[in-house]
């Protein structure tokens, strides 16, 4: 629904995605754009609620902080709802979705320092979720990774 | 890795409060003051801890497509046709992978490098129509559900 972001909006958002390190970003990022800083965050939590914005926070590099190990779990269920849900609950499980078109059905992402312990996490996922067919998919090599950031 | 150093990573990961003075509020919560807590936060954007910080964008909501694409290469020609992949800006993750079985055994799997694209809705097709026209198997794989999405690493 892009049509219905104003122009004015959109350059908030652009300002928005990599904020100042100072005592008041949102006043530096208002007399940038010559916008109030109460508007500033006035628009922005807006921005949250209709969803334009997920969350508000640092994007981590997680190889930087040593967790250097991530595996995409593959798995085949039956009940995709059910059991994606109980998947999701765990809190080492960062995504998961729920994908068509595949022989595998429901896909998930773990993140640990050891690579053994993606096993662990994956057995003990499974385990608790009742899942029977998996694969883990570990990234071998890192060819790009970036955060989505709107352009010009 | 500092512990004070951890404490506020693992505060920002999850949420930045949305107010005048964000780093003031992250300081007060850990006992420390915001002059710490920026130059923690400082060092991390220099030696690449954060990658950034600020709103994470739902591309979904702001006329995008997101998608996750594997492709069958051989490995040979793994790095030239990663590096074309890459290049294109919509293309946020890209990674060889190879498949494990859960006793730890390598398995053969047809797909070998997997990445997401964000595009723009009307872009996104010929993009990947530009992709496939480098000749290899692409296998596009849709989400019909998200159960989650919230990177929270144990650090």
């Amino acid at each position: 629904m892009l049509n219905l972001i104003f122009d004015e909006d959109l350059k908030l958002l652009k300002e928005l995605q990599n904020i100042p390190i100072t005592e008041r970003p949102f006043k530096v990022i208002g007399e940038k754009l010559s916008i109030p800083e109460r508007e500033v965050l006035g628009r922005a939590r807006r921005f949250l609620e209709r969803g334009y914005i997920r969350r508000f926070a640092a994007s981590i590099n997680h190889r930087e902080v040593g967790i250097l190990h991530n595996a995409m779990v593959l798995c085949k269920v039956r009940d995709v709802d059910v059991v994606g849900e109980k998947v999701a609950r765990h809190k080492e499980v960062t995504h998961c979705y729920q994908r068509d078109g595949f022989e595998y059905n429901l896909f998930y992402m773990i993140h640990s320092k050891k690579r053994n312990r993606c096993f662990e996490m994956a057995e003990r996922i499974a385990k608790n979720c009742g899942i029977s067919g998996y694969l883990l998919l570990f990234s071998e090599k890192e060819f790009k990774k970036t955060s989505f950031v709107l352009g010009d | 890795m500092e512990e004070i150093e951890k404490k506020v990573l693992r505060k920002v990961q999850v949420e930045l409060p949305l107010t005048e003075k964000p780093f003031e509020e992250i300081g007060k919560a850990l006992g420390i003051s915001s002059e710490e807590v920026i130059s923690i936060i400082k060092k991390s954007l220099e030696d690449g801890k954060i990658r950034k910080i600020g709103a994470v964008l739902n591309p979904n909501k702001l006329g995008y497509e997101t998608m996750l694409l594997a492709v069958k290469v051989p490995e040979d020609e793994l790095e030239w046709v990663a590096q074309k992949i890459s290049s294109y800006h919509g293309v946020t993750h890209n990674y060889l992978r190879a498949a494990y079985e859960k006793n730890g055994e390598k398995k053969e799997q047809n797909y070998n490098l997997w990445f997401t694209l964000i595009e723009r809705k009307e872009r996104f097709f010929d993009v990947v129509s530009e992709i496939r026209k480098l000749g290899y198997d692409v296998k596009m794989l849709p989400k019909s559900k998200v159960f989650k999405i919230g990177v929270k690493f144990d650090i």
